[in-house]
């Protein structure tokens, strides 16, 4: 069965009346009108309900940036980081609470996607028109999708067979003369089902060199990606099933006119994905439902990096069986079990002295849970959860325990607090299979499964202020390895490894923000983010590398007349941070050297019309790019050559139009 | 009346404000946002507000580029009948 989605937009309204008051000093009465405070429904983001913390963007939101892809819907998210890992592969991450992407659990309608060698891509496999809405919850999340959440979880909803028939499509195209086409049409075949096909297009027109460094700023992609999806609904069953495949192409590296022997990048994808849900409604009273979910995916991979080769052939397969009981509007059970297969086989050759490399890993992981929810009143929810899973790769019975409290002492309150433990596989080599990119020995050792505690708080105020409410929003988090896959850049600079944690590794971050309506059509969020990440490289505990310290968030969105325009302002400021040592071009090493803050300013001019809407923007305004991401870059064949020590921006200032036309 | 008249030869707004429940009803967000994104597209709106709780559309509109036909027969045509609660000249806010 489907789970049931509950998503609620957090709305206060705070009314207050004052009686007539008498001053008798003065034989004065006077009376005061009744007040009352509204805040303008964003339609937008809203809180997602419950007792776990984290927010839904929706597709208004979502529209206020060009948002080709989920690397980009989130601009505007002053939790969610979105960073290129190298400036050669392309290869993309997101951090939430200042952890690199693969502590966050990816779903695509509440089911496991994309994972192993899909992940440095992933970002780019989810084109941003077939979107309806993005989840992001922070902390250990509910363990009833696995244990493999640590620092949060991003749930995509696609666009439904079952919303209202149309056809839409989508195109854009930039300054760097990339072009997308987006298709996008359901029909209504009877009362009962329903059915879409989604399908997608992106084609690089142009190779760009911006900074003159003889090297391709992002490799040119070539993407051809469609699905097919499936809802019938009779009485207390409902079905919802699916397939896709994707293809794409990247071709990186050195610009053809820079050498006889020029340093090619290319990469070339395939994945085959399917799922099917089937829901059964034993009893509408106390919402008892029986689900069965299951998704899988094929997915081949094959890497040229220079000399080096790389391929990837992946399999995925991943059921569960879900019951759930309200025994009472307070009393909440949800139970299931899960099963779990990964198969990833890497091959290649890697770097002088030439040898090949096979490797091939299999788990099977069986797993139960249960997770129980109190909600005694609007004021309390606490939701407690745990699992269990084995490992047969790591031949090792794992507990997962998780709690979540939400308390509303007053409509101008809420807060809530998490703990919880996650765990998840590292595919090392796969996950990071762009480092082969780096003339650096790459060595990977064997890894034991990585683990961590996760606790965290938030707390949210919402004040009237001008007939209108001011929303303040602070929140900690920590998260703490026990175990972790540590990419090492430091010990060795002419090396990198990737071996498992022998110390501490942790993270703090702390958020606080404020949303507020200047008037009916002006919205202003500001949002600060300090993030503490330290890990431990042959025994000492130092600041983890190319991760910013700070972010700071303005975000400004007006929309007058109706909202039939609609200007989007975006400025962040990233913090400073480490670069780790290297070796220059020179042979010398450099060590201690900081990346220095630098802002990014975004803007958009969205039109309305009545079945099509246009909009224009440009991105990185200030025009700000990381100077020399390449390090070497006129060497490609040396061993200090470094295309993966990025932090920064690596296109300069860009421009773009678009058409969403509803036909 | 003449008041109106006068406004209209002197080209000005005659900005009057219309209630309305619909039918079906709005159950959800979602029913108000798909009555508000369709009805700003007509000429002359210039507001346009939903209640779940009391069931009723609230068009604030210019009398002089649309009228009540109009305005349900826009409403018809996203899925809803409407029955006309008001249809009253804008007051002038009190300063």
């Amino acid at each position: 069965m489907i789970k049931k989605i509950i998503v609620t937009s957090l709305l206060v309204l705070v009314a207050a009346s004052v009686g007539a008051q008498t001053d008798t000093t003065n034989n004065k009465t006077k009376t005061l009108e009744e007040v009352s405070i509204q805040q303008r429904k964003s339609e937008g983001v809203s809180r997602l309900g419950g007792a776990v913390n984290g927010n839904e963007i929706g597709q208004d939101e979502l529209f206020r940036a060009a948002c080709c892809n989920l690397g980009e819907s989130f601009i505007t998210n002053p939790a969610v980081d979105v960073n290129y890992n190298d400036a050669a592969v392309g290869a993309r991450q997101i951090k939430l609470l200042g952890l690199s992407g693969q502590y966050v659990q990816m779903l695509l309608e509440n089911l496991p996607t994309i994972l192993g060698a899909a992940m440095p891509y992933s970002l780019g496999y989810v084109p941003g028109a077939w979107m309806k809405s993005i989840s992001v919850s922070k902390g250990a999340s509910s363990v009833k999708n696995g244990p493999q959440s640590i620092t949060g979880q991003i749930n995509v909803e696609y666009l439904k067979p079952e919303d209202d028939p149309a056809l839409q499509l989508n195109l854009y195209t930039d300054s760097r003369l990339k072009s997308e086409v987006n298709v996008m049409g359901n029909l209504h075949l009877n009362h009962h089902l329903s059915t879409e096909v989604l399908a997608h297009f992106e084609k690089d027109f142009m190779h760009m060199d911006e900074d003159g460094d003889g090297w391709q700023d992002s490799p040119a992609i070539e993407q051809w990606h469609v699905q097919n999806r499936w809802k019938y609904q009779k009485g207390r069953y409902i079905m919802h099933a699916g397939f896709g495949y994707l293809h794409e192409k990247r071709e990186g590296g050195q610009m053809d006119d820079i050498s006889t022997n020029p340093y090619v990048v290319m990469t070339e994808a395939n994945r085959l994905d399917g799922y099917m849900k089937h829901a059964f409604l034993l009893n509408k009273d106390h919402n008892t439902n029986l689900a069965f979910l299951a998704t899988g995916s094929l997915y081949n991979l094959d890497g040229t990096f220079g000399t080096k080769e790389y391929s990837d052939r992946q399999h995925n397969l991943n059921a569960q069986l879900v019951l759930e009981h309200d025994f009472s509007d307070i009393h909440n059970l949800s139970t299931g079990l899960s099963f779990n297969a990964d198969r990833i086989k890497n091959y290649g050759v890697m770097t002088a002295p030439i040898s090949s490399y096979h490797t091939e890993t299999s788990e099977y992981t069986p797993g139960v849970y249960v997770q129980y929810t109190f909600k005694p009143s609007y004021h309390l929810t606490a939701m407690g959860g745990l699992r269990v899973d084995y490992s047969s790769l790591y031949d090792r019975t794992y507990l997962t325990p998780r709690l979540h409290v939400k308390w509303v002492p007053a409509d101008w309150m809420s807060l809530r607090a998490s703990a919880g433990k996650g765990y998840r596989t590292p595919y090392a080599l796969a996950e990071n299979h762009y480092l082969l990119t780096s003339g650096r020995n790459l060595s990977v050792g064997n890894l034991k499964q990585e683990e961590a505690w996760n606790s965290g708080a938030s707390l949210s105020f919402y004040f009237p202020v001008n007939d209108r409410t001011l929303t303040l929003n602070a929140e900690y988090y920590y998260t703490d390895f026990i175990n972790q896959a540590v990419v090492d850049y430091d010990s060795d600079p002419t090396a990198i490894t990737i071996s498992d944690l022998n110390g501490s590794s942790y993270s703090h971050t702390l958020q606080v923000d404020a949303n507020y309506d200047l008037t009916e059509e002006l919205n202003l969020l500001a949002a600060f983010r300090y993030n503490k990440v330290m890990c431990t490289y042959s025994g000492k505990l130092i600041e983890k590398p190319l991760q910013s310290r700070y972010k700071g968030l303005l975000t400004l969105s007006w929309k007058p007349m109706l909202a039939l325009w609609q200007v989007d302002v975006t400025l962040q400021l990233n913090g400073s941070g480490r670069i780790p040592d290297y070796i220059d071009e020179n042979g010398i090493l450099v060590t201690g050297e900081e990346f220095p803050a630098y802002p990014q300013l975004n803007l958009q001019l969205t039109r309305e019309f009545r079945h099509f809407s246009l909009y224009v923007g440009g991105e990185n305004l200030t025009n700000y790019r990381q100077k020399n991401p390449v390090v070497n870059a006129s060497n490609p064949w040396a061993s200090t050559f470094d295309p993966t020590l990025v932090w920064g921006p690596v296109h300069g200032i860009m421009a773009y139009a678009g058409i969403r036309w509803n036909i | 009346m003449i008041m109106t008249s006068l406004l209209l030869m002197a080209g000005g707004k005659d900005l009057r404000v219309l209630v309305m429940t619909p039918t079906p009803q709005m159950h959800c967000e979602s029913c108000e946002n798909k009555i508000k994104k369709n009805l700003r597209f007509e000429s002359g709106v210039k507001k346009i507000e939903t209640s779940i709780k009391e069931q009723t559309v609230t068009v604030t509109y210019d009398g002089t580029k649309t009228d009540v036909k109009k305005l349900q027969a826009a409403m018809k045509e996203i899925g809803y009948d409407t029955k006309v609660v008001s249809d009253k000249p804008k007051e002038k806010e009190k300063k």
